[in-house]
């Protein structure tokens, strides 16, 4: 069903997240608990991400919020891509949760990039930069 | 004991496109910097970026940037500048694919001063 606000190409990046996460479940093999509280954790990040798509319905507005969300998510993969490499030499392999809320952000990041303008990535993180410099 | 046979580490000079694509496993050479001079075909079907895509940019930054990081190009860089650059390292690459573990070895080659990234899951 498509929502109001999200057309039909974005809606489709949308559901197809939840069949690559089935894939990636099964490639970890999670147990069961792992399994629902990440699966519980994907739709929740999925929801946001629609629910700021149908909200933000001006086309000019939405180009930022893409690149923004994209720039946020990015990070998010930066961290939790840290952090598995430092977990793996820690212990000799990584956390499920990790591996699992890593690979998700990247299908989210991969799902919002076709609509994402290099640009509008440079304004966000001059945005974001700015910001810290007039907070210090 | 490394994935990486002694004998394709001992004739790296000689490691050429044909014997690359040939190796059951990754073999990506790169410059100093990390530019990608040669992306095999065992790399190519893991990653699914073709060869001609991969070589020209940037190994650790643009194509597998699951190693944009101290603890692999860090190392990487750490090490060619000392001209010490041999070492493996276990990673789980989640970028853009399914979560796959795999060792990395990078190692220098003293004859001719290229840098090869050795791949295996």
């Amino acid at each position: 069903m498509q929502q109001e606000g999200v057309n039909t190409v974005e809606l489709n990046n949308m559901l197809r997240m939840q069949q690559r996460f089935d894939e990636m479940a099964d490639v970890l093999d999670l147990d069961q608990t792992i399994a629902q509280q990440m699966n519980r954790w994907v739709r929740d990040q999925r929801g946001d991400l629609i629910r700021l798509l149908d909200t933000i319905d001006d086309p000019e507005e939405r180009k930022h919020i893409y690149a923004a969300t994209w720039v946020r998510l990015k990070s998010q993969w930066v961290v939790y891509n840290t952090q598995i490499g430092y977990e793996i030499a820690k212990t000799g392999e990584a956390k499920a949760d990790t591996l699992v809320k890593a690979a998700t952000v990247a299908i989210f990041v991969d799902a919002i990039e076709p609509f994402v303008e290099r640009h509008e990535v440079e304004r966000v993180t001059a945005h974001v930069g700015s910001s810290w410099h007039d907070a210090a | 004991m490394s994935f990486v046979d002694p004998q394709v580490i001992s004739s790296l000079s000689s490691l050429d496109r044909g014997k690359a694509d040939a190796l059951p496993h990754g073999a990506i050479k790169v410059d100093d910097s990390g530019t990608i001079q040669l992306y095999n075909r065992w790399e190519s079907q893991l990653a699914g970026v073709p060869p001609a895509a991969a070589e020209g940019k940037n190994f650790f930054t643009q194509i597998a940037p699951c190693t944009n990081n101290r603890l692999v190009f860090g190392r990487f860089k750490d090490s060619v500048a000392s001209g010490s650059l041999d070492f493996e390292i276990k990673y789980t690459f989640t970028y853009k694919m399914k979560p796959t573990n795999v060792t990395l070895r990078l190692v220098k080659d003293p004859s001719t001063k290229a840098n090869w990234v050795f791949v295996k899951n």
